[in-house]
């Protein structure tokens, strides 16, 4: 076939686009189309296109999600995320995240998902082998690290067990503890 | 293991087993994980990153399934060996590009892996050849358990695998399948297959880049939510939704075949022509003459080729396992002649036409 334009070169390039509402197609041949500035482009090594579409949902979502919620305060004491920079990231520092951010992700998570459990495999229990160590003389410096140590573990557990509550009493005692250093 | 030299093995996802008429190159299986005393990747230190990879490989080096695997970090890899995993679909871009500490677990045939430190600490991958997602989805579940129960995952009740980006959240399982549709393309019908799968949380992308204009016409479908049905339903709607969009394609395959058999074949064996006999072939050249071979293929009127030969080509001349063969840096240029050259040879090699 040759070009629609010049009537001269091969047409190898197909060039859909919208003409007083109605699509229409072109075939023009590779100079014809370098000349309309149509994107012939080789595979992509563009890392922009890799990033998936919902990325960027996720974050207009969490833009129309702050309006409604007051969130603009929230922050996770573990990581020291706070919601304005979730917002802008699109992506959660830790574990304790899910918790600090429940009421705010609930929403999301829905709006995502279409759904609000999960449902599926769980965890595996750990085996033996990977529980961790007794603590070593050397990582028992001081008390106060371990028992902040213990209570951060504690923390996760009861972020992941959605025991809220409890979640919120340990932030408050790992508070205490870190504001005494 | 030299990275130089992986180029050339046989990865187990591009031997054509499976490919439903030609149809499907093939089909993965990622879940994202997490250990949840850990901080996620927005807030990982080089310190926590190193750990992290410690632990990771701690657990591979316990269980059966990565005893054999490949190790590297990725800062110890130059920026060509990077993008060569990543024509390998054995790393994303993302990982490829990322600074810290990153790295890399892989079994010999390349069909499971582990990316540390990509967006969630652990991205498992099984990648097989054609439409057997529900066999990789097996096969990344049995090693997840194997590093499960040695790692201690980021889990809630409610929510279930914690995942540093919430469009991951639940069982944290993105499948999908590389699909051939050069009909539906032709036949300008690829929109309205988008539109529809959108309204099955199923979605399309190009196998480069975005939208309708995919490069050689080879499109991914995967799942869009992660959360609230559970993996084995979700891998069957993948392989259900995969069938219909085959018998769409299958249709108008057959409606251009009856209107037009003298044209479709003639641009079949022009595709051929070129590809056994051009000197210089760009990328985008290439990927398209290759997609009307895999059409000829699939519609029979080329013989005595398979798939596995079609993917094999398709990977082979990409620009890093180009220049990974040549040894030295090559200009776009030198590999468009590269690429023609390697196409030619292969297709002297197969003795068909």
């Amino acid at each position: 076939m040759k070009c629609e334009t010049c009537a001269k070169g091969e047409a190898t390039v197909a060039y859909t686009h919208i003409v007083d509402d109605a699509k229409k197609t072109l075939f023009l041949c590779e100079g014809c189309a370098e000349e309309k500035n149509i994107e012939t482009a080789a595979p992509s090594e563009d890392k922009t296109k890799d990033v998936p579409v919902l990325v960027k949902e996720v974050k207009e979502e969490l833009t129309n999600l702050a309006g409604a919620e007051d969130a603009g305060s929230a922050s996770c004491l573990a990581c020291g995320m706070d919601y304005d920079e979730f917002k802008k990231a699109g992506r959660l520092g830790c574990t304790e995240c899910y918790g600090a951010f429940a009421p705010q992700l609930e929403h999301l998570l829905k709006r995502i998902h279409g759904a609000e459990r999960h449902q599926g495999k769980g965890p595996i229990a750990a085996r033996s082998e990977s529980s961790p160590k007794p603590p070593s003389i050397d990582e028992v410096v001081t008390t106060d690290t371990n028992t902040l140590d213990q209570l951060r573990d504690e923390l996760a557990k009861a972020v992941s067990a959605e025991a809220f509550e409890e979640a919120a009493q340990l932030r408050d005692r790992i508070r205490a503890l870190e504001g005494g250093h | 293991m030299d990275l130089r030299g992986l180029g050339n093995n046989a990865a187990r996802w591009l031997n054509g087993e499976d490919d439903a008429d030609g149809m499907i190159v093939s089909c993965r299986a990622r879940l994202a994980r997490n250990i949840s005393t850990l901080p996620f990747a927005p807030k990982a230190t080089l310190d926590d990153q190193e750990q992290i990879i410690e632990q990771v490989l701690g657990a591979a080096q316990q269980g059966r399934q990565m005893a054999n695997a490949a190790f590297f970090k990725m800062n110890t890899l130059q920026s060509n060996e990077r993008r060569l995993l990543v024509e390998r679909h054995l790393i994303s871009p993302a990982l490829a590009e990322s600074k810290g500490q990153r790295g890399l677990l892989f079994n010999p045939d390349e069909s499971l892996s582990v990316m540390i430190n990509e967006e969630d600490h652990l991205r498992l991958q099984a990648i097989l050849p054609g439409l057997q997602p529900m066999q990789a989805w097996k096969e990344v579940n049995a090693l997840d358990d194997e590093l499960g129960g040695l790692l201690r995952y980021a889990h809630s009740e409610q929510w279930g695998f914690l995942t540093a980006c919430p469009t991951n959240t639940g069982t944290g399982l993105r499948v999908s399948v590389l699909i051939h549709l050069p009909a539906l393309v032709v036949t300008e019908d690829m929109e309205r297959v988008m539109r529809g799968l959108a309204q099955m949380t199923f979605t399309v992308r190009g196998y480069h880049g975005e939208g309708t204009n995919a490069v050689g016409n080879l499109f991914q479908i995967s799942n869009q939510s992660t959360m609230g049905v559970p993996e084995g339903k979700i891998v069957e709607k993948l392989v259900e939704v995969t069938r219909q969009i085959m018998a769409h394609e299958k249709e108008a395959q057959a409606a251009l075949l009856k209107e037009a058999p003298s044209q479709v074949e003639d641009k079949v064996w022009r595709a051929y022509g070129l590809l056994a006999h051009a000197r210089v072939l760009s990328s985008q050249e290439f990927m398209n003459l290759l997609s009307a071979v895999r059409l000829g293929r699939s519609l029979g009127i080329i013989e005595g080729m398979s798939s596995g030969f079609i993917n094999q080509l398709m990977i082979i001349t990409q620009p890093s396992h180009l220049q990974a063969e040549a040894g030295v840096d090559l200009s776009p240029e030198e590999r468009d002649i590269r690429r023609a050259e390697v196409a030619r040879r292969h297709l002297a090699e197969l003795g068909a036409a």
